[in-house]
């Protein structure tokens, strides 16, 4: 096992209304390859704040993000979520005027990966998540939430890129859906990926390895 | 990025028909404009073709008209000739040969006109018969070729008799007089007559060699002013007027013989920045009747252009506001796009792309529909510049009786060009495909800044 993600002295404020608010303070932590990590806090305590920062979706005020020692600001923001990080969202934030199949095959397209037959590759990952040749060719919007949810993963799975990021994964799925989805993300930390998970729900946050809360702007270890 | 054009230009149907139809709208108002106006250059060059290689350089006289007008107002009289005469630049020897140099002149002619009495002989009234009170006035032509001159010309109106002969530039002492005042004066051809200027000097005498008949032309210029013109070579009327013709001297109109009327453009371009006395106005070239009868389409040559213009500013200003409010719809799209790690310009790209598969559908059927759009508009368009110019020419100064000093062409009624033959063109495509792209790009260029201003983490958590 590796470090690949460190947060160092992290600090992150929004404008709130003449003043800046910080919402994370002083923050230090580490993600190690091959672990399953939950981040747990209250509403507003700042854990969207922090997936967007460790995805590259919003860029680091103060203090450092390094994936395999370098900087993101070094990596540069684009190249980093192209070819190191997946993220996952509530909404699942697929395109919905595309079909499950080409919103996958569009994702490897932009992360550039070279196999010999992508079509052919992208119904194969679906697959081995439960998602039938015949459910891939539909538009998105005519499969269930817990279809999307894994087009969504399946996506994250196009390169072997080694991070997954997820914001509330299972937040617009039923229990037994949720427990599916837990069981594709541990699957996936015990082939070595590093799958990082936001999330309320205390079904999901006791599959963890590692459980960090925010409490307060600050981050402090719950379970290891 | 083809591939996620293509498939959001099929799926997303709706936003397609709408920039599909705005686009097919533009391309047939761009190609009609552009067609009008290709046809309305061929129509003038066809004017021109039909016109003759020839232009003429005459002293401008424009400025003169309206000199002796406000002086009528203001004293009720002519100025007197003095006066008038000093106001006329005439054209010298030395601009006149400079002009004919230039590489588009084949051929010239000068001509020079002055004011001459008739000794023995006696001119004409206007009703044809000898003039017992006039004081002998003979207006002269001196000319190197009077064939060449706009009189005898093919659409002149005098034509010489059978038993007529002509003369050149080298000749001297010969005379072409008006059929009528030969007879009336008991003259034929092979008898002699002599003319001396006003100060009564310089008595040269002339051999008739020919005589002309004008009869169409009574209609518009009074009989006597015909009937007492004659034409002589031009070192002769020089000599009788007191010139060098050896060196340095005046003429009254000098006449250049293209190798191309439609480098008549081009020639007068090249005289007026080379000269001087052209380009401040004082010597200018007679396009009178290019002008007249090219009118309509000059009018709508310029109102194709503004057309063109106007639609193409629309288009850009039009299709930018729409791409942008498309962009606020497809915020989420763009977000997951970023998520994933996509460059923000490749996204504009897949934009660009995707307007440009659309415009080529809308272009492709505008082929079709523009050809019978821009007949038509072209026809409309004609006819109403066509009705406005014959409404316009019926004030159009025509000669005055300035003793022979002043006299405009008579524009008579001007047959103007009242057909063009709009087609679309493959060239005219071309331009059409050019200013269609520019269009586009142009029109893509704001949204683009726009999106390079996007937050993919705003857009994609505010949904969660
Ligand atoms: N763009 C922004 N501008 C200003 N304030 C913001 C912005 N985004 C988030 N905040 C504020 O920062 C705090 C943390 O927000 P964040 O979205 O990280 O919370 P969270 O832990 O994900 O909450 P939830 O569990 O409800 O999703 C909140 O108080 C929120 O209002
Ligand atoms: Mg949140």
């Amino acid at each position: 096992m590796e470090n690949l993600i460190e947060v160092k002295n992290l600090y992150h404020r929004y404008e709130d209304g003449q003043k800046m608010r910080a919402v994370l303070k002083d923050i230090n932590i580490t993600f190690e390859t091959g672990k399953l990590y939950a981040v747990v806090g209250s509403s507003g305590s700042g854990k969207t704040t922090l997936l967007s920062l460790l995805s590259g979706l919003d860029s680091v005020q103060d203090g450092d993000i390094t994936y395999l020692d370098e900087s993101i600001n070094d990596i540069g923001y684009t190249k980093y979520r192209k070819e190191f990080v997946n993220v996952i969202f509530q909404s699942y934030n697929l395109i919905n005027y595309m079909t499950a199949i080409q919103n996958v095959i569009t994702a490897m397209d932009i992360k550039k990966v070279k196999v010999p037959n992508k079509k052919e590759k992208a119904y194969e990952i679906l697959e081995n998540l439960g998602i039938d040749k015949e459910t891939a060719d539909r538009e998105v919007l005519k499969i269930s939430g817990g279809e999307q949810q894994r087009v969504a993963i399946a996506r994250a799975l196009v390169h072997n890129s080694k991070v997954i990021l997820a914001d509330e994964p299972t937040g617009n799925l039923d229990d037994d859906t949720e427990d599916e989805i837990i069981d594709i993300f541990k699957d996936l930390a015990l082939k070595g990926k590093c799958v990082i998970i936001v999330t309320h729900s205390q079904n999901v946050a006791k599959h963890a390895d590692i459980i960090y809360e925010i409490k307060k702007g600050k981050i402090k270890i719950k379970k290891d | 990025m083809f591939k996620r054009s293509w498939i959001s230009v099929i799926k997303n149907k709706g936003r397609t028909i709408i920039l599909a139809t705005l686009l097919f709208v533009i391309a047939n108002l761009v190609l009609s404009s552009i067609s009008i106006k290709s046809a309305t250059i061929e129509a003038m060059d066809q004017a021109r073709i039909s016109l003759g290689p020839e232009i003429t350089l005459t002293t401008n006289k424009t400025d003169l008209f309206d000199y002796i007008r406000s002086y009528r107002d203001e004293y009720g009289t002519r100025p007197s000739s003095e006066e008038i005469n000093n106001l006329l630049t005439p054209i010298s020897s030395e601009i006149a040969y400079e002009i004919a140099e230039s590489e588009y002149v084949t051929d010239f002619n000068f001509s020079f006109t002055t004011s001459t009495v008739a000794v023995g002989f006696l001119p004409l009234n206007d009703v044809g018969t000898l003039d017992y009170t006039n004081i002998n006035k003979i207006s002269v032509t001196g000319t190197y070729n009077p064939i060449l001159l706009d009189q005898f010309g093919d659409s002149g109106a005098y034509e010489l008799t059978l038993e007529s002969t002509s003369f050149s530039g080298s000749d001297q002492g010969v005379i072409i007089i008006s059929e009528t005042l030969a007879f009336q004066n008991d003259l034929v051809i092979g008898d002699t007559l002599s003319l001396v200027n006003q100060e009564g000097l310089n008595e040269t005498g002339f051999i008739i060699v020919g005589l002309f008949n004008s009869e169409d032309a009574f209609e518009t210029t009074g009989r006597n002013i015909i009937d007492n013109e004659v034409f002589i070579p031009l070192n002769d009327a020089l000599s009788i007027n007191g010139q060098d013709y050896t060196s340095n001297f005046t003429i009254t109109t000098a006449k250049y013989y293209l190798d191309d009327p439609l480098n008549i453009d081009l020639f007068v371009e090249e005289s007026t920045l080379n000269h001087e006395e052209i380009s401040s106005g004082a010597l200018t070239f007679n396009d009178v009747n290019y002008d007249a009868i090219t009118a309509p389409l000059q009018s709508v040559a310029s109102f194709s252009d503004i057309v063109l213009i106007a639609v193409v500013v629309a288009a850009v200003v039009i299709l930018t506001l729409l791409i942008i409010n498309t962009l606020k719809e497809r915020k989420y799209e763009i977000g997951v796009l970023l998520s994933l790690g996509e460059d923000k310009i490749k996204i504009s790209l897949q934009y660009l792309i995707e307007l440009l598969l659309i415009a080529t559908v809308a272009f492709t059927l505008a082929i079709a529909t523009s050809n019978s759009i821009s007949g038509y508009l072209g026809d409309v368009l004609i006819e109403n510049e066509v009705a406005d110019a014959s409404t316009e020419t019926t004030d159009t100064p025509k000669g005055g009786g300035g003793g022979g000093m002043i006299t405009l062409t008579p524009l008579g009624d001007v047959e103007y060009i009242d057909e063009i033959d709009v087609s679309v063109s493959f060239n005219d495509f071309l331009v059409t495909i050019a200013l269609g792209s520019m269009i586009i790009i142009l029109s893509s260029a704001i949204p683009s800044l726009y999106i390079t201003r996007f937050q993919p983490k705003k857009i994609l958590s505010s949904r969660n």
